[in-house]
């Protein structure tokens, strides 16, 4: 089959998943991350694929300038990456990541192997169980007013 | 996959909601989401004049679209940033969107208005390129809505963005940008009794409820022609890098972005609050805009701070900076 892809756009010769989530998993693309589009429509993980399809793997996150809230009041330094004009801040390494370029490791404190280890406060945030097994949640899921 | 409402063959599913729909009832849920949130967090009523942020690309159109159909007063407001063939292309898309469901909109561009482009505006002031958009687009933003004379300011801003915005601002703990997050700022003013006037316009996010990947698929599924490339400048971008890695983590567990973000609005915003009302602001000396009172006694913003840097270098013909290579 052939897959567009974009950024930039190309397009390749795929021979053998059979469904959608198979063909991500060749391309070793993120399906959050993606659509899945065959002729003009959207295509969900588990649809059959052929040998004669054309699809396109449409990216769906972008990135680019910050949130505005980011430093609201404060416009003048309202970007989260870094008033480095004119302020004597030193430049947004601090927000591009502390680690990064600052020689330090990680700090065990905060990114701990306690994180995940039995403690409800995290296993709330990131644990295994988001999302599983949990009836669908009334007031998060779906269209209001259907059953 | 089946509809969960209909039954019928479905075209996306939503793993955080365990749940997929066809088209009608995906664009139902995206309405109701849209609605949803409008009405949760008080964003605007039926009167209020909307100005919406459109650049062009699938979450300023979808949210523009959706409450065309909602029935919201809206205009929208697309700034040409300069950035060469890609500035060109999504305006086109922002036009053609417009004409195509008979909205108004308002063009304007960056370099009429203030002398300078974003890629010019980087190299002369070494800005980081995504750092000096932000600024400008901010800044253009609420000046549009002020002089026009809208009641609020609608951005696209999804679900991914909010929580790769809240996970960089827990990484480093920018307490006071923690206090500040939320899917409506309010209106803020400057002045005292009869004095006082409008300085920011309230600003809201209807789209907070719904995944980057729900923003696209509605554009595709009501064939709304948005920009797909990617701006040429956001190679490397930390925001982008945050979202790549929360995708992984949704991808895994999901529902991890939808509890982490509305976690942290019912659980933890308000103990940040103090930072903010901590902040000194007053109006900028060089255009009235609000900002921070320094230590200094310096009370110039910083659009109006970059806009003289820029402006000097281009007077003096000091060699520009070149910004810092970013690495991805």
């Amino acid at each position: 089959m052939k897959v567009k892809l974009r950024n930039p756009d190309r397009v390749i010769e795929v021979s053998g998943p059979s469904t959608v989530a198979g063909l991500l998993v060749e391309l070793d693309i993120v399906p959050e991350a993606v659509l899945v589009i065959r002729d003009a429509t959207l295509l969900t993980r588990d649809e059959s694929l052929n040998d004669t399809d054309e699809l396109e793997v449409r990216p769906v996150l972008s990135g680019g300038a910050v949130d505005p809230e980011v430093g609201r009041g404060r416009p003048a330094d309202a970007d989260a990456v870094g008033p480095e004009v004119g302020r004597g801040r030193p430049a947004d390494a601090d927000v591009v990541g502390p680690e990064g370029g600052r020689g330090r490791p990680a700090d065990a404190d905060v990114v701990g192997p306690e994180v995940g280890r039995g403690r409800p406060e995290d296993a709330d945030v990131v644990g295994p169980e988001v999302g599983r097994g949990r009836p669908e949640d009334a007031d998060v899921v779906g269209p209001e007013g259907r059953p | 996959m089946r509809c969960k409402v209909c039954r019928q063959h479905a075209l996306v599913d939503i793993r955080r909601h365990n749940a997929a729909f066809c088209k009608d009832h995906f664009v139902d849920h995206v309405r109701n989401q849209v609605a949803r949130a409008i009405k949760e967090f008080e964003m605007f009523t039926p009167d209020d004049r909307l100005l919406i942020a459109v650049s062009g690309g699938k979450d300023s159109l979808a949210v523009w679209d959706v409450l065309m159909d909602l029935g919201y007063d809206t205009t929208g407001f697309y700034l040409d940033l300069g950035i060469g063939g890609y500035s060109e292309r999504s305006k086109a898309a922002a036009i053609a969107y417009a004409e195509g469901r008979d909205a108004k909109l308002i063009v304007r561009s960056l370099e009429q208005e203030h002398g300078f482009t974003v890629p010019e505006l980087s190299r002369l002031t070494g800005r980081v390129p995504c750092s000096g958009c932000g600024l400008n687009k901010r800044y253009e933003f609420n000046r549009a809505a002020l002089e026009e004379g809208f009641d609020v300011l609608v951005t696209g801003h999804n679900l991914d963005d909010e929580v790769a915005t809240l996970f960089g601002n827990v990484l480093h703990w920018n307490t006071d940008m923690l206090a500040r997050q939320a899917p409506v700022l309010e209106e803020r003013l400057l002045g005292e009794g009869d004095a006082a006037r409008t300085a920011l316009v309230r600003k809201c996010k209807p789209l907070v409820r719904l995944a980057e990947r729900e923003t696209a698929a509605y554009a595709v599924l009501r064939g709304i022609d948005y920009i797909i490339e990617e701006c040429p400048m956001v190679e490397g971008n930390t925001q982008h890098r945050y979202k790549e890695a929360i995708t992984l983590l949704e991808e895994s567990s999901p529902g991890t972005k939808q509890q982490m973000y509305f976690g942290f609005l019912k659980k933890a915003a308000d103990r940040f609050k103090q930072d903010a009302q901590d902040v000194d602001v007053v109006a900028c000396g060089g255009c009235g805009a609000p900002t921070v009172a320094w230590d200094d006694g310096d009370a110039r913003c910083s659009f109006c701070n970059t806009k003289s840097l820029a402006q000097r270098r281009q007077q003096e013909g000091v060699p520009a900076r070149t910004p810092r290579p970013r690495k991805r």
